[in-house]
Order: C-alpha cells, then structure tokens, then sequence
C-alpha cells in the first residue's frame, strides 16, 4: 500500500534521510521507531507530498504522490506531529473545516464529526474551543482530524508525545481499530514500549538510515536471545577496551569513560561464568545492569546508544 | 473552487471569533473617520468660498475694460473703482496702473500690483489669485488673437473687430490645476481612514495570522489535504479579500447611515467609494500575505505591517491632503497603492467626478494587486 524507495533528502549540508526504503502492506501498522533528529517526520512529510523528495519516490497504492498529488491526498490520513488545530475555533468548526476540504458535507459531515468525535473521547467538547483543551485532548482533536475522511493509508506522527498515560492508552486504541477496519497504519514513534505493543512490523530509523527492518519476533532475534550488559564505574575508555575485549563470550558494543554496553553471546559460556571475569581485575565497576532482550537491545546493538525521550 | 471557498470562509471565521481584530476591523475605522470627519469641518472649500476683489481703473482705458470684463466672467465679489474712490479696507485691490492700455499696445510690460491684507481666508486668495491669472491670460489671448489677424498691427480697433468675429481663441479661465480643492471634513476623513485600515487589517491581522498558521502547522496540514498549491494560495487571498470587502461594506453602510441621521456630508458617491475600496482590497489582500509569508515570526510580521501601513497612509494622503505637502512628497505618493487609492476616492468623493474620474487610479491599482499577488505566491511556502 505504501512503497518508498530510496528517500533521500538534505537539509542545506545535513542529510536528513539517506536512501529509505520500505513498503507497508495493506491493513498493516507499521512501525518506524527512532530517536530525536532521527529522520521521521522528515520521512512522514515526504510521504504525504508535503516536502519533496531530493531523491528516490514514494508510491500510495500504486501512485506517485508527486505525480497525482490530489489523487493520492485523496486517500491519506495525516496526523502531524504538530497540534495543526485552530485554536480559536471550537472543535467542531475544525472538523467541519477539514471535513470540507475532503468534499463532505450536510448530513454526512455531521455523521462524520459526531462518530469522529465520539472515537476519540471528545463528544461532550466539541463545541468548545481547542484553546480551552488539555494538552491530552488537544492531540486527541489532532489525531481526530486525520481520521474525519476515513483515509485508507494513515498517518501518524508521534500521536502521544506529552499526553498523560489514560490519553495515550485512548490513542493506541484508536489506533488499533482503525487499523483492524483495515486501514493502512505508518506508526512513527520513539517510544520503545509503543512500537512493540503495536506495530506488526517496524523499521528502526537513526541518523536517516533504516538499521532494521522486520516483524517484531524478527528483530527480536537480531537482538539475539541473550542479555545486554551495561557496565559503569571510574574507568575509562581505555582501560575498558583492554580488559573488556578478549573476555570470551561477550562482545563489545560500545565503550566510553565510565561505561560500556556488552551483549551476551548466547553460544557462549553464560552470565554467570562471564560476570565473574567482568569484575575481577583492576577496572573500577561500580555498577552492573542486565536487560533482557527486548526492541531496546535491539536499538543498542545497532546504535551502541540507548533510545530515550 | 470548494476548497478555496471553504479556506475563505475559515479565515472569515477565525476573524469573527477576534474581539480585537473585530474592533480595529469594524469599529475603530468608523471612530476615526467621525473624529477626523468633524474635526476638519470647515466652510474651505475654495469651489464655494467668496472672493473678493477690489479693481482701481487708474488707466481708464479699452484694455482696462477688457481685464474687467474678464475678471467679471470669472465669478468674483467684484468692486470696480476710479482712483479716487478707493474703499477704505479692502482685502484685496487690483490696481490697473495709469496708461496701461496705450503701453500694453505699444508692446511694453506693464506691471499689475496685487494689494494684499494678511491673508485669514486661504481658499479665497488662491481663487482670487486663479482668477485673476485666467483673466490676464484672456487679455493676452485677445491681443494675440488681434496682432496676427488684420494687418498685424495691434490697435484698439483692431480688438474690436476681433469681438466682431468669432473667438480665435479661447482661455479658459477656470479654476483649476494643482491646487484645485483640497478635500476636509468627511470628504477626507472617510477616504483616508478607510484606506488606512483596510491595509491596517490586511498587513497586521492578515500578515500575522499567515505566520501563525506557518507556525503552529495548520499551513503544513493543509499541504496534505488534496488540494493544490493554487487553491491554497487562492483560498488564502480570498480569505483576506472577503474580510476586507466586509469591512468596507460596513464602513460604507456606517457612513450612509450617519449621512441619514445626522445629515453628515459623506461625499457624492457612497457606491463608489464602495467600488474603489473594493479595488483597492485587491491591492492590499496579497500584500499582507506578502508579510505573513516573508516573515517567520507572527508578531514580528504584525508589527512590520503596521508600520507599513503607517508610512503608506502618512505618505499617501490618508491623514492631511496630499495638496499640502511639498511637491516632491506629492511625487512620492504616486509610488504607493494608498496614494493612488486616495486620487482614485477624491475624484469620486470628494470632488464628485464619478467613477469615471476615477479609472487611471484604479488601473494603477490593480496593476499594483498583479505585482503584488505574483511576489506573494513566488514567495510564500507552506512548508
Ligand atoms: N526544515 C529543516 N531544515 C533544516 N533541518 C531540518 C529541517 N527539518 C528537519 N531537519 C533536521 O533533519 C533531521 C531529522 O529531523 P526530523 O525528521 O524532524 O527527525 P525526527 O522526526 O525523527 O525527530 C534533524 O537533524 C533535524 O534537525
Ligand atoms: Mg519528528
């Protein structure tokens, strides 16, 4: 349903997206999980025809969005990372405006609005204005205005960043019906727990490239099954590599003054034989941590770094 | 054409939801043309001002009574005395040196002495002064009418042949030129502030909205509505014109009203002040997208437009007559759309010229609204 091959787009010298592709197939929610200044809204806007590609293309069921920019707007659902409401105009009158511009109108804009509104949580406020809103149900308004035409592609820009958990959780799960109606759901989020709650697939997206791309039991098994071990203490980089690096059965993802990040082989020996060797010796750990394998190991191994807010 | 509509009446909206952008729209423009408007009321119009002249004939003779006869036929308190009879303070004398006629017709300059009180009535003496210049100048045309008809002498008979026959030339001694009338009262009041806050509006609300919406990305989303570049930009533009025709709408309808009830003069043509404003709104919706789109910063954009609109409406007449200002600053005005929109109102309001009158002006506008509508789409993104 949506097919993008080798975007690519720079930012006068910084390259904001280098050469993405993937397809979401019809009905799927796919994921694309990264930090910050990771490339996603970048990403989203040219998908939607808003930034223009400097390479590659984009395909919405079959078509090019800059071909048949109205054809294929026709058929996209957006919601911006922004909250792109009017602030001074009630609930309603924002919805009614964009109901509008996608050609409904009478009775049926009204329908529309009403079951819009009501899916979101937001019927009684609707004749209220957005500036009186909590921040929570100011994104709820948002995501619902992506919703009002009934798009068969949808998508989503962080829909949950800054709302309160009941929100988010009201979120998810508009989410998941509009999707199990069989929309077409692209998901961008840097919420770890988000995207494997949700996505059925997911690509993980750091400084404009694509490290991954799969179904979540498939990254998972990227991440292998064994833990990933983060060391920190008064040691620095060099020291750590020296003693670090020939321990079998661990290898090394990342090191730097005062910490380092292992993962555990899991053909190797095992934690409790590695651990030992790990602490002896003279590097100064203060403190160990294990995770278990998760979309967050996976990140690490990629990136060496942690996925944070 | 829906989606343009539909963005028009969503700005038209949004103003209406605007206590303050509401009360600069509607009810400052009117608050300000009644101020001004009964301020400036004042019997000055030059057209309708007495001017009186007092001749003393020293010369007695044929072109004496032909300078009178012109000056007669151009509508002056006219009071022509012998030199013996002259009037004890009079405001102003004309005084017909002795042998003017026998030194003019022998192809002498002859001086004529313009005896001036101070002056307190302004209008008057520029009549009076027009006048007496037209009359002077009839005078001229007849003497070269005579010396080239005939046998090229000029002689007393032969200006009478001349009235014989018909006029070769005609002077026509109207009062008229640069400093014709100067509009006051509603006649200034209504144009200047009319085309002070349609742009007021325009370049601060218009200009600082845009930006808003280019920063809270309600501009960006409306990128993905299906919907073109031009419908958006069109949408836009028709926005800021309806809002501005509305506001124009209800200044005149205010004006009418006040003519109905309070017998105020609002001008001679209240659907054409109506009309020009109308085309002026063409000239001034682009240019406070012009604003909105260079400017990132709403309040910045808001701020720089009313500064704009200041300068253009000091410059282009809104506040006192471009009559009274040096020439140069009179040159100045015609490089701003206030300046022609202001030339364009006074023919139809203030001197009752009509619509007609009024046409250069309107053509210069509009070419104004072209350059200005091509500049705003060029530069405006939506991203
Ligand atoms: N309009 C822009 N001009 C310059 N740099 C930009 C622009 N938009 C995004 N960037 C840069 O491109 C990178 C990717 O940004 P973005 O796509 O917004 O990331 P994400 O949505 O994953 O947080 C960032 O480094 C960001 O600073
Ligand atoms: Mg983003």
């Amino acid at each position: 349903m949506i097919r993008v091959e080798r975007l690519r787009k720079e930012f006068d010298g910084l390259v904001a997206v280098d050469g993405v592709s993937f397809t979401v197939e019809a009905g799927e929610i796919f994921g694309l999980l990264g930090p910050n200044g990771a490339g996603k809204t970048t990403t989203l806007n040219m998908i939607c025809g808003v930034l223009k590609p400097g390479d590659g293309r984009v395909l919405i069921d079959g078509e090019d969005v800059w071909a048949k920019p109205k054809e294929v707007k026709r058929k996209l659902g957006v919601v911006p990372q922004e909250i792109a409401v009017y602030d001074d105009l009630t609930a309603r009158d924002n919805l009614r405006f964009w109901g509008s511009l996608h050609g409904l109108r009478g009775a049926e804009l009204k329908a529309r609005i009403d079951e819009a509104l009501s899916r979101v949580g937001l019927a009684e406020r609707g004749d209220d204005k957005p500036k009186t809103f909590s921040g929570g149900m100011k994104r709820r308004l948002n995501l619902c205005m992506g919703l009002l035409h009934r798009p068969r592609v949808l998508l989503l820009d962080e829909p949950t960043v800054g709302i309160d958990p009941q929100a988010r959780l009201n979120v998810l799960e508009v989410v998941r019906e509009i999707a199990a109606a069989g929309t077409t759901v692209l998901y961008t989020t840097h919420y770890m727990d988000e995207a494997e709650e949700l996505c059925d697939r997911l690509a993980i997206i750091d400084h404009g490239k694509i490290l991954t791309l799969g179904t979540l039991d498939q990254l998972r098994r990227l991440a292998g099954e064994g833990e990933v071990l983060r060391l920190s203490g008064s040691f620095d980089q060099a020291a750590a590599s020296r003693h670090l690096a020939p321990i079998d059965g661990v290898k090394l993802l990342h090191v730097g003054d005062g910490d380092a990040v292992l993962a555990l082989d899991p053909a190797g020996p095992g934690l409790t034989a590695v651990l030992p060797r790990l602490l002896d010796g003279d590097l100064a750990v203060a403190d160990v941590s294990v995770q278990r394998p998760s979309l967050q190991n996976v990140f690490i191994r990629l990136t060496g770094r942690e996925l944070r807010d | 054409m829906n989606g343009v509509l539909a963005i028009a009446r969503c700005d038209l909206q949004r103003l209406l939801q605007d206590r303050s952008g509401l009360i600069w729209t509607f009810l400052m423009p009117v608050v300000f043309a009644a101020f001004f408007g009964l301020a400036f009321t004042g019997g000055s119009d030059p057209t309708t001002a007495r001017a009186y002249l007092t001749v003393v004939d020293e010369d007695q003779g044929p072109l004496a009574r032909r300078l009178v006869t012109a000056l007669e036929a151009g509508q002056l308190e006219l009071n022509v005395v012998a030199p013996d009879q002259r009037p004890a303070k009079p405001v102003r004398t004309l005084v017909i040196p002795a042998g003017f006629s026998r030194r003019v017709l022998a192809g002498e300059t002859v001086t004529l002495r313009l005896e001036k009180e101070p002056e307190t009535n302004e209008p008057a003496a520029l009549v009076a002064q027009a006048r007496i210049v037209g009359a002077i100048a009839r005078l001229l045309a007849d003497l070269v009418a005579a010396s080239t008809a005939g046998d090229g002498t000029l002689s007393p008979e032969a200006l009478e042949r001349l009235d014989a026959g018909d006029d070769l030339v005609r002077v026509e001694a109207r009062y008229a030129g640069r400093v014709q009338r100067v509009p006051s009262g509603f006649r200034h009041s209504l144009p200047g502030n009319a085309v002070m806050f349609v742009m007021l509006i325009a370049l601060t609300h218009g200009a600082g909205s845009l930006a808003g919406e280019r920063r809270n990305g309600t501009l960006r989303r409306l990128a993905t509505a299906p919907l073109s570049r031009a419908e958006i930009l069109g949408g836009k533009l028709a926005g800021r014109l309806g809002i501005a025709l509305v506001q124009i709408t209800f200044f005149v309808l205010t004006a009418l009203a006040a003519r109905a009830f309070f017998g105020f003069d609002v001008g001679d043509d209240p659907l054409g002040l109506w009309l020009v404003l109308a085309v002026y709104a063409l000239t001034v919706a682009p240019l406070g997208l012009l604003f909105g789109g260079l400017i990132r910063d709403p309040d910045h954009a808001a701020n720089a437009g009313a500064l704009t609109t200041l300068g253009m409406a000091g410059l282009g007449g809104c506040w006192w007559p471009i009559e009274v200002v040096p020439e140069a600053m009179q040159r100045l005005a015609l490089l701003l759309p206030t300046g022609w929109a202001m030339r364009a109102l006074h023919q139809v309001v203030a001197f009752g010229n009509g619509l007609a009158a009024a046409v250069p002006s309107l053509l210069v506008l509009a070419a104004f609204a072209a350059l200005f509508a091509a500049v705003a789409v060029r530069t405006l993104r939506l991203t």
